[in-house]
């Protein structure tokens, strides 16, 4: 058989080797192979994930934590003190090859015994890719592709529906499609019962028509995108701060793509959502309030600081900042927007060439990913701005005319 | 710098228990300038023993600590022929390892100190140490074993 194994000791110089030898030896002596992963204080050198997933069972003989447990998740485990490795190498390789044919012979009950384990411990939890026994620039790298990875998905998703949207639109539409879909549809209802040219998908989801099938793709896409900065601010936050970083670091990105931030702010609540929940999760606090810490005080305290560091201090130099970029790639190409998203703005390139017809039909210059598509654009401007007052007041929220729910756009 | 010399081998090491055998190596350690300060050494090793004693089966004892008094990665041997107490459950320790790591260390030393920690596993290994006539013959073993392998 094949197996991995994890030796660690609290010194890192002595038991940590002398149990990997010991496993070792024994698996060689009962004619298996092992690999040790020996995470002491002479270097370490991480098992790959080829080995890990070839391997039959895993063994772990730690006096520490192991490191990045989730990689050994799903395998049939031996877990013992380091100080078994040394003195019964045999004896724990014997269990190990006894794990391995337990779970062989009633592979449903090793399936359910590894469902039971809580989440962290398993191969589906969330890991970040941060070494942290590596320098700080490494690191911060490491932060940064963190967020990256977990925004993927949802640039995949978003990139790939919108384009199809605009695909539609042009079959359905003619030649305005593309531009229509990104004006005339919504997923909120008008915002009043007077005559407009917005259409709910939701209500009035008609399809007979291509250019609903158009919206239905733009918009979800449009959905999609408009978790970029928060999932990046959200997990570079994560990888810095582990799980109470999630939060402020969602929080602070949505405010940064809500006040025009951009990925420059979603950047910036990462770190700092990062640094704060980490500085909070390691207060030395009394017993009795140890147990509301996560629940209550690190996610209360982390959102506050992060959002209002952002509304009051860093949000116009970042939005300042991210425009500038934006003009300038602008006048580079109008189609690269999206790379340093400013804002989720499909529709860019066209616009320009649109210039007239929106003048036209009164369309103010608005950035549909910013400010939402149930927007009054294909209204006479005075009426638009009278509805866009009440739309505030009646929802009464702090982000206001600037920030409507994720789920709408 | 080598890992042991001549003077960091004590091969009748009667001490009455294992705090008075490794201060014994220890001091030897001290005198070899391996490390600035004895009793904060000492501190260091005591703290680690007392997590858990570093006795193990088949009469080793490895006193160890990365501590800020050592100067670079040290090994002192002990040989006690009548056997000291280490915590160990199969009985005393007859060869004592006291393992010193300075606190920053670099890879490669702790490199060294982890291929010692290896070769306490093999039995030739231990025999050897344990059928050496004199201390050169110790640190032969060692630098052969351990040092150039």
């Amino acid at each position: 058989m094949k197996f991995v194994g994890v030796t660690s000791c609290p010194t890192g110089i002595a038991h940590t080797y002398m149990a990997a030898e010991g496993l070792e030896q024994a698996a060689r002596a009962a004619g298996h192979e092992i690999e040790v992963e020996t995470q002491g204080s002479a270097g370490l050198e991480p098992i790959s994930p080829e080995t890990i997933a070839a391997a039959d069972a895993v063994i772990f003989a730690v006096g520490v934590p192991v490191r990045d447990r989730g990689r050994f998740a799903g395998k049939p485990l031996v877990e013992a003190d380091v100080k078994k490795a040394i003195s019964d190498g045999p004896g724990l390789i014997a269990q190990a090859v006894a794990a391995v044919e337990e779970a062989q012979a009633n592979p449903e009950a090793f399936a359910e015994s590894q469902a039971a384990k809580p989440a962290g411990s398993r191969g589906g939890g969330l890991v970040s890719k941060v070494d942290s026994s590596a320098p700080v620039g490494t690191r911060i790298r490491q932060w940064l592709m963190t967020g990256v990875s977990y925004m993927i998905p949802f640039v995949a998703a978003g990139g790939i529906l919108i384009a199809l949207g605009f695909m539609v639109a042009q079959l359905a539409g003619g030649k305005e499609g593309a531009i229509v879909v990104t004006k005339l549809y919504a997923l909120t209802g008008p915002p009043d019962p007077n005559p407009t040219h917005i259409i709910n998908i939701v209500t009035d989801f008609n399809p007979a028509d291509g250019m609903h099938w158009a919206a239905l793709l733009f918009l979800v896409g449009a959905a999609s995108f408009s978790f970029l900065v928060p999932i990046l601010s959200g997990f570079i936050a994560f990888a810095i701060a582990d799980r109470p970083g999630l939060a402020p670091g969602i929080v602070g990105g949505f405010i940064a793509s809500t006040i025009g931030a951009g990925f420059l702010g979603g950047i910036a609540t990462g770190l700092i959502g990062g640094f704060v929940a980490l500085w909070i999760s390691r207060w030395k606090v009394p017993k009795g309030v140890r147990g509301v810490m996560p629940v209550v005080v690190i996610p209360l305290l982390s959102v506050l600081i992060t959002g209002a560091a952002l509304i009051l201090i860093l949000g116009r130099p970042l939005k300042a900042l991210t425009d500038g970029l934006a003009s300038w790639l602008h006048g580079l190409s109008g189609a690269n927007l999206i790379v340093l998203g400013s804002h989720p703005r499909p529709d860019d390139g066209l616009r320009h060439g649109w210039a007239g017809q929106q003048d036209r039909l009164h369309v103010r210059h608005n950035r549909p990913g910013r400010r939402g598509h149930r927007d009054r654009e294909h209204q006479p401007q005075g009426h638009g701005r009278r509805h866009g007052s009440r739309n505030d007041a009646a929802t009464g929220t702090g982000a206001g005319h600037h920030g409507p729910a994720p789920a709408v756009q | 710098m080598s890992l042991i010399t001549e003077n960091l081998v004590v091969l009748n090491l009667d001490s009455p228990d294992r705090h008075a055998a490794t201060r014994v190596l220890a001091q030897a350690l001290a005198d070899e300038g391996r490390v600035t300060d004895l009793d904060g050494f000492l501190a260091d090793v005591r703290k680690r023993e007392e997590q858990m004693p570093t006795g193990l089966p088949g009469g080793i004892g490895i006193p160890h600590a990365r501590s800020a008094h050592v100067t670079e990665p040290t090994l002192a041997f002990g040989r006690a022929p009548q056997g000291i107490d280490w915590g160990a459950e199969d009985g005393p320790a007859t060869l004592i390892f006291l393992i010193a790591a300075p606190e920053g260390g670099g890879d490669d030393h702790l490199k060294i100190l982890a291929a010692l920690a290896r070769r306490l596993m093999r039995t030739e290994f231990r025999e050897s140490l344990m059928n050496a006539p004199d201390a050169t013959t110790v640190v032969d073993v060692v630098t052969r074993e351990v040092v150039n392998p």
